[in-house]
């Protein structure tokens, strides 16, 4: 930086001559004109893009102007005395741009190529050495190359990166479909295994059977609770977990987790509080994933605190401008560490293994709470002191309503159909079918059997039927298409409406939203207990009565 | 080194074992993302770990494992953004090798963080080229004779190579087979 005042007089180039070697290295693509217009030299790389009968040629017959544009002559050159763009014609046809230098006599034309980009590779006739050292024009090049070989390196990765993710998602729906397929084989047989437990319970049994008997029916919950956890992290990571909110008790969603998990807290001579804060009772959510949650958190204090008190509060508070539910659990456990807290939401993960081994469980019920939650658009916290006991706290975004008539009711009574009931099975399991049959006679009800939906509809066409249980998945005619038929038949034979309650080994919702579509009245999951169908038929059958009676 | 080399790298690797076995070579020498970026910049070390991580599972001694990656560079970089320019570098071996400081300043002047070695042509006849070839790392000399190799070969020239340092640079004697020969 210079100080002081204006920058000095440029020095003047005395001395600087440059030898022929070093002209061609800095101007490679100079030409020299004589007063006739004739070109006297040329730089190397013109001699040599343009051959050797270049020189001795008119300057304005081999050339077209494109700056100035117009000029024919000389005079018309040295008047312009500005900046040249040129193309040159001869073997190669070469663009260039340069200054023009009046010497006398002589022109000077020192220019330097530039380059069409745009020219696949091996037709572009320039060197390295047509260039100056001086001129950027190379890296300018090689620039737009790279440019050029970066975009092509973002499309391969973005089709790999693709492909991948195709990959992955049709492992996903493999895994699904597997997931769905293994839920369906392993329900028809446990739907078996319990129910003939529920059938033997009712025999006469000594009491080490009972105890045993106990022990088989423990099992196979615990196992479909397993089948039921897997089938839910399958649909969350599969993105296909899907909330259905509708107005809901709160209260009265925490009041039965409460009494569910009560007794067992009781038998270990825990006590077990509920507690609200809440502005409201009916808010607006899936109930069904709400009480998930809870229920879970509440379950887990359960299994891990072995004296002491759990404490369900349920709190609610509005937060910038959005309402949020506070369900806490504290209890007196045996705490986590702050280490085995950061893995305690993950899939199969519990706070240590030796927790698995004395407390049971597969550690998936956290991951799919906290999976809900955030769905739900809210949060899981935990403070924990090992030995002193955990808080778990699920917050979850809310609206409270005071449309309190929304509230699906849940009965706590359902009214006695009155008297005995005829009703159709409809299942081509030979054990499902006795295990039903048992049922219905426990019931007090008579019953027909059918081995798929053909025979059901033969059967329907000869006697009414208060209600039919229906298979879905069955050999020759499967209960969806039956129960369509049997509908089209009564709107067309004008006969009474028949509930149908289906019955499968398909837990997910999209099937029982299908079976609800064709007209059934009502889905149960295998396996299902004696109360479970019994209580069904009774709420079926009563509303059936009600709207006939309507 | 610039991620171009990695990928070269990979090329030449996956000839011999399989995408996975690439991955855990790249998770081994410290890359944390499974694809290597050709205009991201790596340290000398992440680089130089790679080329040892490759040269093991070969089995390759690494002198006999540099040669094979220089050759293969040469394809490489021709198939790549230096394809084009590689082309320019001229229409025989000497102009080309006469070329390579000039390529490696308009490279440098794109990837500001590369450090770019020097070729000079001492000498050239029908018979022998002398090259003198210095460099701020140690040990390429092998690599460097691999891309001469290779380089030859682009303008159909059968050559064997020499190598050996002279002061403070490597001198390269590229004895040239003659037409009979």
């Amino acid at each position: 930086m210079i100080e002081g005042g204006p920058f000095p007089q440029a020095t003047p180039a005395e001395g600087l001559e440059l030898s022929p070697e070093e002209l061609s290295t800095l101007f490679p693509a100079h030409l020299v004109l004589g007063a006739d217009g004739v070109i006297i030299d040329a730089g190397p790389s013109l001699r040599r893009q343009c051959g050797p009968d270049l020189l001795g040629r008119c300057f304005f017959d081999c050339v077209t102007l494109e700056r100035p544009a117009g000029v024919g002559c000389m005079d018309g050159l040295r008047a312009h005395r500005r900046a040249l763009i040129l193309r040159l014609e001869g073997e190669q046809s070469l663009r260039l741009r340069g200054l023009l230098l009046d010497r006398g006599e002589r022109l000077w034309l020192m220019l330097g190529h530039i380059p069409d980009l745009q020219a696949e590779a091996g037709r572009q006739p320039l060197q390295i050495a047509d260039f100056s050292p001086t001129d950027g024009t190379l890296d300018m090049m090689l620039a737009a190359e790279m440019r050029s070989g970066m975009l092509a390196e973002t499309r391969a990765l973005a089709t790999a990166l693709e492909e991948q993710r195709n990959k992955a998602e049709a492992a996903n729906r493999a895994k699904s479909a597997f997931l769905t397929t293994m839920s369906h084989e392993i329900r028809t047989p446990m739907n078996a295994v319990l129910g003939v437990a529920n059938i033997l319970a009712d025999t006469e049994l000594t009491d080490e059977q009972r105890d045993w008997l106990d022990v088989m029916t423990a099992s196979g919950h615990s196992l479909m609770e397993l089948l039921n956890n897997i089938l839910d992290l399958s649909k969350i990571e599969a993105g296909l977990m899907e909330l259905r909110p509708e107005p809901f008790d709160l209260r009265e969603l925490a009041r039965s987790v409460h009494g569910l998990f009560a007794p067992a807290a009781a038998m270990k001579d825990i006590r077990m509080t509920l507690d609200f804060d809440l502005e409201g009772s009916v808010y607006v959510g899936d109930s069904l994933r709400v009480r998930q949650v809870l229920s879970n958190l509440v379950g887990n204090a359960t299994k891990f605190t072995e004296a002491g008190q759990i404490a369900i509060t349920i709190r609610d508070r509005v937060e910038e401008g959005r309402r949020l539910v506070e369900l806490s659990v504290k209890d007196t456990g045996i705490g986590i560490s702050a280490e085995a807290i950061s893995r305690l939401f993950r899939a199969f993960t519990q706070a240590d293994s030796s927790t698995t081994r004395r407390y049971g469980g597969t550690g998936l019920g956290l991951s799919i709470s906290k999976s809900l939650v955030e769905q739900m658009g809210g949060d899981i916290r935990v403070q924990s002191r090992v030995g002193r006991g955990s808080t778990f706290t699920a917050l979850i975004p809310l609206a409270m309503t005071e449309q309190a008539d929304a509230v699906r009711p849940v009965p706590a009574a359902v009214p006695d159909p009155g008297g005995p009931l005829h009703a159709l099975i409809v299942e081509d399991n030979a054990t499902n079918r006795l295990i039903l049959s048992h049922y219905l006679r426990r019931m007090g009800h008579s019953y027909d059997a059918a081995n798929n939906g053909q025979q059901a509809i033969a059967l329907w066409e000869e006697q009414e039927y208060d209600v039919i249980i229906m298979d879905i998945e069955m050999p020759v005619l499967d209960g969806l298409v039956a129960t369509r038929e049997l509908r089209r038949r009564e709107r067309a034979l004008g006969r009474r409406y028949t509930p149908i309650i289906a019955l499968s080994a398909d837990a997910m919702m999209q099937k029982r939203e299908t079976a609800l579509s064709v007209g059934m009245d009502s889905y149960l999951t295998k396996p299902v207990s004696l109360e479970e169908i019994e209580e069904r038929i009774r709420t079926i059958c009563a509303e059936t009565s009600r709207q006939a009676s309507g | 080194m610039y991620g171009m080399i990695h990928q070269a790298l990979r090329d030449m690797a996956l000839r011999e074992i399989t995408e996975a076995e690439w991955s855990d070579l790249l998770r081994r020498g410290g890359h944390a993302r499974p694809v290597c970026i050709g205009l991201e910049y790596y340290s000398d070390e992440t680089t130089m770990a790679l080329m040892d991580l490759v040269a093991r599972r070969l089995d390759l001694p690494v002198e006999e494992f540099l040669q094979a990656f220089g050759r293969l560079w040469i394809d490489f970089a021709g198939a790549s953004a230096y394809g084009r320019i590689l082309d320019m570098a001229g229409d025989d071996f000497v102009s080309f090798l006469q070329s390579l400081d000039r390529m490696h300043s308009s490279i440098r002047s794109n990837m500001p963080r590369a450090d770019m070695p020097s070729f000079e042509v001492v000498a050239a006849d029908a018979r022998a080229i002398r090259l003198r070839y210095r460099s701020s790392r140690e040990g390429l000399a092998p690599f460097v004779q691999g891309i001469l190799a290779a380089a030859a070969e682009r303008f159909d020239e059968k050559v064997t190579i020499r190598h050996a340092p002279e002061d403070g640079a490597v001198r390269f004697d590229i004895l040239r087979a003659g037409p009979d020969d």
